[in-house]
């Protein structure tokens, strides 16, 4: 796991365009920020247009084939004309397979990374403004939750979701999506403590003070506004590092669960199974579709915050 | 700074205890059939009924907590309790042998996994984000930089994937076996053999994390290099050697040591997927394999032991950053 | 020929975007050995770039610089980077203006002077150790033997310049090139860093180069004056010429801008009797017995307190200066008074009605909505203390917002008063901060401070971050609310020039006590407390006659006339 966090906080006080629209717009100008945009729009485009496509080929998702996709020997034919990108194992389309494991990866790792970004965000907000003791208590919760082994305690709750008769209780989709989210909000809560801890010091909040205004009101006009585009970055960053969590957690078969279509799984399958030896496709194919995923959105947050920060930037 | 540090071992107590409560209490609810889900697969009645009476498991989980806190009475002739000397973290009946004894025979292939990913990682990541400092936006930089990022997005699994497959599989369809695909040799046995057997396995863990740290390093020189002792540096006539290797190093190395000291935290994740894929048989795939199959002593200490890790190396960092500061801001 | 001279320099700045920026615009000057040539002017005068480029300093991407650099009649524009590595530390010294940023902070000040010797020199340790403690000597840093090992960190701002003046002069150079090299100290210790600085060149017979954006600190050390403005020299000469007969506007300008002590204008000497209808004389805060004491209860006993048992009146109208050092307390006196710390003693009231508590530590005090209103404040920096996501407009409505209940219309009506008061043009309303010139946004920072009509506004080191210029325009604005509206302030600034034109009373703070009090000339005239005495007499620019009557002229025997 790669869970990156934040390596050095920056608020971006200085960007060239306090402006939102402006600021939009000189995002969009930037090179990498484009070809970030573009392969993300590829993506989520295949994603949704996944059962136009299984409608045309005439392949389900998790259809198996495997008269026509399978020979003799029961290893999974290669690209052909029905077949595009091949067959896997089981005799199922590997191309509608990785268009809809498309579906799967933005469906689990947005709602993550959101639902991480707002408790991560309240968590940290408070303990940076407040100080003393609400921050005491909330960096005990933080250190907690980051000192769990995310796998192992992924495994626990996985069994834990399971009834007697081997059916779950909540969806897996949705008990991924909680557990990728139960692991990643503590990154937003270190980030946003220490931009507001840091905002807490300057002399504007001290003027809001000196004016009257209440905590919150600072913390909704002048905290709030001043960490949301280096909370917003920490978005995009965590976003393919969560997509890449729940392919890991579906990859060691306790993520999403067959026969349901995901990258993880499916590379995972490919490799126990070791037919993408002889049908690379079925490895190519889901791997491929992560990795794309995955640049495009790094490629966004790279853009992004070096159009923010621009010391860190290339230029 | 010694109350500093007694402190910070307190919190990092409290932590502990906090995650062993909550384990503890999961894998509890978790227990359908508790003494079935813990013996071996054909045990008799008279068995589970040792282990019902071993763990107290008719007792509340509060009773069964404090039992495994203090010391119990030996199981099979192991002991029993956390709080007692040396710490014992309880029997797997499954593995008919003590947890600490299951950990600690599998430390050796994770540290050694841990330990060389580790050396490449940080020698390849500095040399790599210097080089890329020195000039922003040539063509040295451009190209690091972009592999850095292919490195970056590619999963762990993914890299173990490809490496075996190009490095063993094509390799050895050439007729030429450099690596091993799987396996571990002792470092007492043959260096060589132990070296060879784990590089594949620590270039999976080490090319993610290169493609993170090089951008973490040439980052923090590129700030480095705009400080103004730099430039005094520079106006000493010191050579550009000198002032990146000493001065702007030095300086930008604490973000490194940081992030380094948390994502080494957090290397048994990447170790799970890497034994898994390798077949190394070391404390990443003990846990799954126990969490797998509801073996849940095994499931609880290797947590434990995790947690450690992770509260041993950022208690670490805390205290080498705050050292260094130390000579920098504060007497 | 020249030590350095610099020809028809030019320094253009490639832009990604837009178009090029040329910050220096064909500058010539020159230096002849055991001489001082004073570089003059404000902030984006090209003045530090210039020096920078020609020594090939300067570490910007897309720089061009043209032109030519003589030293000794070797041209630097377009040498190797190693002739200039070679020349850099043996034969051209550098000290610069912050000495806390440019010393290493991870190395001790021994190595780091070491350094300057070894980058040119093999020399064996001992031999080079044995050089740095003769050079720590040197500067005046005592005990070396002590300090050689220790590090920047645990030596004050003074004695760390002294640190980078002795790696400068390791190799004895011919040139020393100092860029604001006292700009970032206290007074007292500009005074002794300038004179370690003559006496050096008088040992040394360095040629030294001196850039400064303040004539009055130049004043007593430079023999030729360069003064620059947007990239080009707007005059140059004989010190003596272009101080006692300035031929340009702007550099008279400068001048006066730099003239210290109690302006002589009307309404001060008036008197401080009357001001804004106001009858003066009349306490409206009173401050009695104030202490601070940062850190936890236990650390207290070995930490001296920031501020000890402070009393002083406020009296309506009345423009009160806080005079101190840095560390002298005045800031977290400041922060009390203006509500913003608690004191660990004493207490501070308004017409009689206390508002501090040091019972309970808060975090933060807070002040009941009325009180809150009558007490506000400016800070040091206009770039940290607006928003810079909000337009101006919201910054100045949120006081409105929060204390009177107003129309739209009506709100308009007070913003576009309150821009006006501060003489803005309302057009300001819809632009952000980022958009605004150091002094507009201190202007805006005022004007929030005047919404809500207070009595006493609390303006910690206004304008100190200000160009010299802007600062005199500040300065008017305060004095004229004054007038207008009998608002009294307390004043607080490390500058004293500033502080003797400005204020009606003078507390001078030293080590968190007052050490003296009263009227400004008198307290300038004739101090009674050594330390304010030491005080007045580092201030700047009296060999030229820079100091205005009422501050003393006595005991100018330390400074060679």
């Amino acid at each position: 796991m790669s869970d990156v966090a934040p390596a050095r906080a920056t608020l971006f006080l200085e960007a060239p365009e306090p402006e939102v629209a402006g600021l939009a717009r000189s995002v969009l100008r930037d090179r990498s920020v484009r070809i970030g945009v573009t392969v993300v729009g590829v993506v989520v485009l295949l994603a949704v247009a996944a059962p136009l496509v299984a409608a045309l080929v005439g392949h389900g998702p998790t259809e198996q084939f495997q008269s026509e996709a399978l020979d003799s020997s029961g290893v999974p034919i290669g690209p052909s004309s029905s077949f595009w990108l091949g067959a896997d194992g089981n005799g199922r389309d590997v191309l509608v397979r990785v268009l809809y494991g498309a579906r799967v990866s933005l469906l689990v790792g947005i709602p993550a990374t959101t639902i991480a970004m707002v408790i991560g965000t309240l968590v940290g907000l408070l303990a940076g403004f407040f100080g003393g003791w609400v921050d005491q208590v909330l960096s005990q919760v933080t250190d907690v939750v980051l000192s769990f082994p995310f796998v192992v305690t992924a495994l626990s709750l996985v069994a834990l979701n399971r009834t007697e008769d081997g059916s779950s209780r909540v969806s897996p989709v949705l008990l991924v999506i909680g557990i990728v989210a139960a692991f990643s909000w503590t990154y937003f809560a270190r980030l946003t403590r220490g931009l507001t801890a840091e905002l807490r010091s300057r002399p504007f909040v001290e003027a809001s003070e000196t004016i009257g205004s209440g905590s919150w009101r600072i913390i909704r006009r002048d905290v709030l506004p001043n960490i949301a585009p280096a909370v917003i970055v920490y978005w995009a960053v965590q976003l393919p590092t969560n997509i890449v969590a729940e392919a890991t957690l579906s990859f060691l078969g306790i993520g999403v669960q067959a026969p349901t279509p995901s990258w993880g799984n499916m590379i995972a399958d490919a490799q126990r199974t070791s037919l993408y030896q002889v049908q690379p496709w079925f490895l190519i194919g889901p791997a491929v579709g992560l990795v794309a995923t995955v640049v495009g959105f790094n490629a966004i947050s790279n853009g992004v915050r070096n159009v923010l920060d621009p010391h860190h930037g290339t230029r | 700074m010694l109350t500093y540090v007694v402190r910070r071992i307190g919190r990092s107590a409290l932590t502990l205890l906090i995650v062993l409560l909550v384990t503890f209490v999961l894998t509890r609810i978790a227990y359908r059939n508790p003494a079935a889900t813990l013996a071996p697969r054909n045990a008799d009645q008279q068995v589970m009924d040792g282990i019902t009476k071993a763990l107290r498991l008719d007792e509340p989980w509060h009773l069964q907590l404090v039992h495994y806190l203090l010391r119990g009475p030996d199981i099979q002739g192991a002991a029993v309790g956390l709080l007692h000397w040396p710490p014992a973290l309880g029997y797997s009946f499954r593995k008919q042998t003590p947890v600490t004894e299951l950990i600690l025979s599998k430390v050796p292939v994770t540290a050694s996994l841990a330990l060389g990913a580790v050396v490449i990682w940080m020698t390849f990541s500095l040399v790599t984000g210097v080089l890329s400092a020195r000039r922003p936006g040539s063509v040295t930089d451009k190209v690091i930089s972009a592999v850095a990022y292919v490195g970056l997005s590619l999963p762990t699994f993914l890299t173990g994937i490809l490496l075996s497959y190009f490095l063993f599989f094509k390799l050895a369809t050439y007729g030429i076996r450099w690596f091993p695909s799987s396996g571990y040799v002792p470092f007492r046995e043959s260096p060589f053999e132990w070296a060879r057997h784990l590089l594949l396995p620590w270039l999976a863990i080490a090319i993610a994390e290169i493609g993170i740290f090089q951008r973490v390093v040439r980052g923090s020189m590129l700030e480095v290099l705009s400080a103004d002792y730099i430039r005094t540096a520079r106006a000493k006539g010191l050579a550009e050697r000198r002032v990146y290797f000493d001065h702007a190093l030095r300086s930008a190395l604490n973000p490194v040591i940081t992030l380094g000291g948390l994502e080494l935290a957090a290397i048994l994740g990447g170790a799970i997927v890497v034994e898994t894929i390798f077949g190394l048989d070391g404390v990443g795939r003990l846990a799954i394999e126990s969490a797998l199959s509801g073996d849940y002593p095994v499931v609880i200490g290797t947590t434990l032991f995790a947690s450690v890790v992770f509260i041993l190396s950022t208690l670490t960092v805390d205290v080498v950053t705050r050292l260094r500061d130390h000579a920098s801001v504060t007497h | 020929m020249s030590v350095f001279a610099v020809e028809d320099l030019r320094v253009t700045f490639r832009q990604r975007h837009g178009a090029d920026v040329e910050a220096v615009k064909g500058v010539s000057f020159a230096v002849e050995a055991g001489r001082t040539l004073a570089i003059v002017g404000e902030s984006g005068s090209g003045k530090s770039v210039s020096l920078l480029a020609a020594t090939g300093l300067l570490n910007t991407a897309g720089a061009v610089v043209q032109g030519r650099a003589l030293h000794h009649g070797t041209d630097l524009v377009g040498a190797s980077a190693e002739e200039l590595r070679r020349l850099r530390g043996s034969q051209i010294g550098f000290v610069f203006q912050d000495p806390q940023a440019n010393l290493h902070p991870l190395k001790t000040v021994g190595a780091q002077v070491a350094e300057a010797i070894t980058s040119h020199r093999r020399e064996p340790r001992r031999q080079v150790r044995a050089r740095v403690l003769e050079l720590l000597d040197e500067v005046g840093i005592r005990e070396p033997r002590r300090r050689i090992d220790d590090y920047p960190v645990q030596f004050s701002g003074g004695m760390r310049q002294r640190v980078m003046i002795a790696m400068a002069l390791a190799l004895n150079p011919g040139l020393l090139i100092a860029d604001e090299p006292t700009t970032a100290l206290d007074v007292t210790v500009q005074a002794s860093i300038l004179d370690l600085l003559r006496g050096l060149q008088r040992d040394h017979g360095t040629a030294i180069i001196f850039v400064s954006h303040d004539l009055a600190v130049v004043s007593d050390i430079a023999d030729d004056i360069v003064v620059m403005r947007g990239g080009v020299v707007v005059e140059s000469g004989d010190a003596d010429e272009v101080y006692g007969a300035p031929a340009q506007p702007y550099t008279r300008e400068l001048l006066d801008a730099a003239v210290r002590g109690p302006a002589a204008g009307p309404d001060v000497e008036a008197g401080p009797d009357t001001a804004g209808g106001a009858t003066l004389g009349d306490p409206l805060l009173q401050v009695s017995g104030v202490g601070h004491h940062y850190g936890h209860r236990r650390a207290r006993a070995d930490t001296p307190p920031a501020v000890s048992d402070v009393s002083f009146d406020l009296r309506r109208g009345e423009i009160l200066g806080l005079v101190g050092e840095s560390g002298s307390g005045k800031s977290t006196l400041g922060r009390i008074v203006a509500g913003l710390l608690d004191p660990s003693a004493g207490s501070v009231s308004i017409d009689g009605s206390t508002y501090t508590s040091t019972g309970r530590r808060r975090a933060r005090p807070r002040l009941d909505p009325r009180t809150r209103g009558r007490i506000q404040v400016v800070f040091q920096d206009p770039y940290s203390s607006l928003n810079p996501r909000r337009r101006v407009r919201d910054i100045l409505a949120e006081p409105f917002d929060l204390h009177r209940d107003l129309a739209a219309q009506e709100l308009e009506v007070e913003l576009e008063a309150l821009v006006n008061t501060v003489e803005l043009a309302p057009s300001i309303l819809n632009r952000f901060p980022a958009h605004l010139s150091g002094g507009q946004r201190q202007r805006v920072a005022v004007a929030r401070a005047l919404a809500l009509s207070p009595d006493v506004v609390v303006a910690d080191e206004a304008v100190s971050a200000l160009d010299i210029t802007t600062q005199s325009q500040i300065l008017a604005l305060i004095r004229r609310l004054r007038e207008e509206r009998g608002i009294s302030f307390l004043f607080i600034s490390h500058d004293l020039g500033v502080v003797s034109e400005l204020c009606d009373r003078v507390l001078v703070l030293n080590g968190g006590r007052v050490v003296e009090q009263g009227r400004t000339e008198q307290v300038f005239s004739a101090a009674r407390d050594p330390y304010t005495r030491l005080l007045i007499d580092s201030i700047p620019g009296k060999r030229r006659g820079l100091v205005r009557a009422g501050a003393p002229t006595g005991e100018e025997g330390r400074v060679h006339v």
